[in-house]
């Protein structure tokens, strides 16, 4: 089991000793510390106890500086911590000069009987570390009888001879001692600042305050305030009466919700030197028990907040600063809003940035810090937004504000800041999405080396345009040279107008049969005797498309059919329809 | 020379067209010779430094006819280090269709600096009229090819459907590139802010657009945005 200052009871050991420091000086003359290497000792009493007594464990420190930080640790072999460490400083006087004494004590319980021990013990006296032996016990089953005082035979004061009558003690005095708890405002705002302050009145010399119970301060944020630096106690009136009057405790409360809060009472025992005043040496020590007045604040709502509010209470500024503020797209600046005053800063939201078109804003790093001035909690609160412009711009940032409720105005206000400005110019270099770096390329200083490719679109309406001139100046030529129509097209076409003026069919179809023999000898140089059977394989055999062959075949044979039916009736149908084929058949020769 | 009236036809063609290339070429070379000095010029004023001046030396030589990708890649680097960058993307743009490493990444800059967007027009008559040149191509091979087939059909037995369809290949592909140049919309980029009724568009964003009357074009956006011919430039 490891022992050690608890950090529950750091207050208490702090009011006790910042106490007895402020309280040494009342009605005393302090003389100049001494500058004797402080000492320290080691003391586990009893040497013997039974099963269930306590043990204590003293730990004291003799001339060394009062502010000096004192702590200490040790180990325990058959023992228990029951209780400790509890603190007291006392300030003696020797023929003029002032030495402090501080000790740390522990109750201790044994845990069975045997030898108990008490081991490994580590003091920490400012930056120094001191290891000192520690000290052992017997545990016996029953508690061991107390010895009295023996007298002295020899000792004529140790006796009384002449069986006197003792004279009875005067009735002690108690000396005009208490604690009076105080906060201002005492009907704070919510999130507002009051000061919670513990004084101690005091009509005599204080050797040591042992405060018993610490309020919980339940509905309040709470700050530590230090000590005021004073070395001298103020001298109020109370009541009439004068008193020295000095400050064992200092906070910096923060109601947390509105309504009536109750701050509890504080105990303390205090050790007050009482007898021959200004006889220190004849003074006598007396242990009082003294309890704070409970203190209760009505703590005033803040009514109805504007949007964007998250609880600052204070007199505060808003300031900003953009940096930088000029440049390429692609790159970061960074918008430092830094909201300071007095007020507890703590768990503010960042201020919401007004949309800007063209610029990222990434989410801000937030930083917190706070001091004390006097008695006041000063805030400082800085979000740095990185802003990142996807374009070239030039902005103007709107005004940014952060609402906070100020106390001495009743009233919601905003600190606010404007007239920002961010220019973002092009980038010359940036990061591809595949990684590859970009940067801006230069001029070239000559055309490129690489084969233009030919350009045809110049051209393309000149060579659009000739072959349709060729074509029409074709048509033309042919036009006028009758190359349309040759002398056998046309001898072809004048025998089937002769043929359709004909009545009788076996005329009509010779002129058109004749006509065609006569084409073709002339066209392909077909003999005009080759029989009409023999016309398709023989035209076919002289480039005629085998389509076209075909049918001048089929014509054929359909004129011999007109041309020798012995019992039609009626031909005029059969020759206009052999007329009309015959005219499309002539339009498929080329 | 005694030639088939035919030949006689052909080589007159093939003369004529030869005469006009010959032309067409002067004229090009004369162009390509002021290209090729602006850019000198342009080259040595940017070396000093004189960006603004290495503009206007570049534009002067400027032949929309006769598109200098060289030119206008100096063109538009310089203007994108004045960081007049609608401008530059512009440029960019008019550097051609052509692979460009360097034309892509200063692109890809000046896009990242303007923030803009590029929107996408995906009408078959755009699809045509990017390809025109190809479409184009492919009617004069189709003309000629129905000449040759008018001339030398007859011996060859070609019959009337080769040269018809041939014909109707053509005046379909060169048609369609003229039609396509009516109606399809073309790539513009906005030198300024368009603020419209239904929305508004940044600097140097690279869009379609159809004139729409009254010195306006519309960009075919969604929706659709009405922007002055003060703050656009056609890209052809």
């Amino acid at each position: 089991m490891r022992g050690g200052s608890d950090r529950r009871l750091s207050d208490r050991r702090l009011i006790a000793m910042l106490g007895m420091l402020a309280l040494a000086c009342v009605g005393l003359v302090v003389a100049p510390a001494s500058a004797q290497e402080p000492s320290v000792s080691v003391r586990l009493s009893p040497e013997q106890v039974g099963l269930g007594e306590a043990v204590s464990l003293e730990i004291v420190l003799e001339g060394a500086d009062p502010n000096v930080h004192f702590d200490a640790s040790f180990e325990v072999d058959n023992l228990r911590v029951r209780r400790g460490p509890m603190t007291s400083t006392s300030l003696q006087i020797t023929n003029g000069v002032a030495s402090t004494t501080r000790a740390l004590r522990w109750r201790l319980v044994p845990l069975e009987v045997g030898t108990a021990r008490v081991t490994e013990v580590v003091v920490q006296i400012g930056d120094q570390e001191r290891r000192l032996e520690g000290g052992q016990i017997e545990v016996l089953t029953e508690p061991p009888p107390r010895r009295r005082r023996q007298a002295d035979p020899f000792s004529p004061f140790d006796s009384d001879p002449f069986n006197r009558r003792r004279r009875q003690p005067e009735p002690q005095r108690e000396p005009k001692i208490f604690l009076r708890a105080e906060v201002v405002p005492a009907n704070p705002y919510v999130g507002q600042q009051a000061t919670y302050t513990l004084y101690l009145y005091t009509q005599a010399n204080i050797q040591g305050v042992n405060p018993e119970s610490i309020p919980d301060f339940n509905g309040f944020w709470v700050r530590e305030l230090p000590q005021p630096d004073e070395s001298e106690p103020d001298m109020v009136e109370w009541q009439g009466e004068s008193f020295g009057r000095v400050v064992l405790l200092q906070r910096a409360l923060f109601p947390r919700r509105a309504g009536e809060v109750t701050i509890e009472p504080v105990r303390a025992s205090l050790v007050a030197q009482v007898g021959s005043r200004g006889f220190s040496l004849l003074a006598r020590s007396v242990s009082v028990d003294r309890e704070s007045n409970a203190v209760t604040l009505d703590v005033r709502p803040l009514g109805d907040a504007p949007p964007g509010f998250s609880g600052a209470v204070g007199d505060l500024d808003l300031e900003a600063t953009l940096d930088p503020a000029a440049l390429s797209v692609g790159d970061a600046a960074t918008l430092t809003l830094t909201l300071s005053g007095r007020g507890n800063l703590q768990g503010l939201t960042a201020p919401t940035l007004p949309e800007l078109p063209g610029i990222e804003v990434f989410p801000p790093q937030q930083q917190s810090d706070e001091s004390i001035r006097g008695k006041t909690i000063h805030g400082t609160r800085v979000w740095r937004y990185v802003l990142v412009p996807s374009r070239t711009g030039d902005w103007t940032l709107p005004t940014i504000e952060v609402p906070y409720f100020d106390p001495r105005q009743g009233s919601f206000e905003a600190a606010s800041v404007e007239g920002l400005t961010l220019a973002a110019r092009g980038a010359t270099r940036a990061t591809q999405a595949e990684g590859v770096e970009v940067t801006l390329r230069p001029i070239r200083s000559a055309a490129l080396p690489v084969a233009e490719p030919l350009r045809l679109q110049p051209y393309l309406r000149w060579l659009f345009a000739l072959p349709w001139l060729a074509m029409v100046g074709l048509l033309v030529v042919r036009r006028r040279s009758g190359a349309g129509h040759g002398p056998a097209k046309r001898a072809l076409l004048a025998a089937l107008g002769e043929a359709a003026d004909q009545e009788r069919p076996r005329q009509a179809a010779a002129a058109i049969e004749d006509g065609w023999r006569a084409f073709l000898e002339d066209r392909y140089g077909l003999p005009r005797g080759t029989a009409s059977p023999q016309w398709a394989e023989e035209l076919e055999s002289r480039g005629v498309a085998r389509g076209v062959a075909e049918d001048l075949a089929t014509l054929a044979d359909d004129l011999h059919y007109l041309r020798y039916a012995p019992k039609l009736s009626s031909t005029t149908d059969l020759r206009d329809e052999l007329i009309e084929r015959s005219r499309r058949l002539l339009d498929r020769c080329r | 020379m005694n030639l088939p009236l035919r030949r006689r036809l052909l080589i007159l063609g093939l003369a004529l067209a030869t005469a006009l290339s010959l032309v067409a070429a002067t004229s090009s070379e004369q162009s390509a010779i002021d290209a090729v000095r602006a850019l000198e010029e342009g080259n040595r004023l940017a070396r000093e430094n004189r960006l603004d001046e290495a503009v206007d030396a570049y534009e002067r030589g400027w032949d929309p006819g006769q598109p200098h990708p060289t030119l206008a890649y100096n063109l538009a680097t310089t203007l994108h280090q004045l960081d007049r960058l609608p401008e530059a993307v512009l440029w960019y743009h008019r550097v051609g269709a052509r692979e460009d490493a360097w034309r892509d990444e200063n692109l890809f800059l000046a896009r990242r600096s303007l923030g803009s967007q590029q929107i996408d027009n995906h009408s078959v008559w755009s699809w045509i009229s990017t390809n025109g040149a190809w479409f184009q191509t492919l009617a004069v091979l189709a003309a000629w090819a129905a000449l040759i087939v008018v001339l030398l059909g007859e011996r060859w037995g070609t019959g009337r459907i080769v040269p018809l369809s041939l014909i109707a290949l053509a005046v379909l592909a060169w048609g369609s590139v003229g039609v396509a140049g009516m109606l399809e919309p073309r790539a513009a980029v906005l030198l300024e802010d368009c603020r419209g009724d239904l929305g508004d568009l940044p600097a140097g964003t690279e869009a379609w657009v159809r004139p729409s009357g009254d010195d306006q074009f519309r960009v075919l956006a969604t929706p659709v945005i009405v922007c002055s011919e003060d703050t656009i430039a056609l890209v052809d």
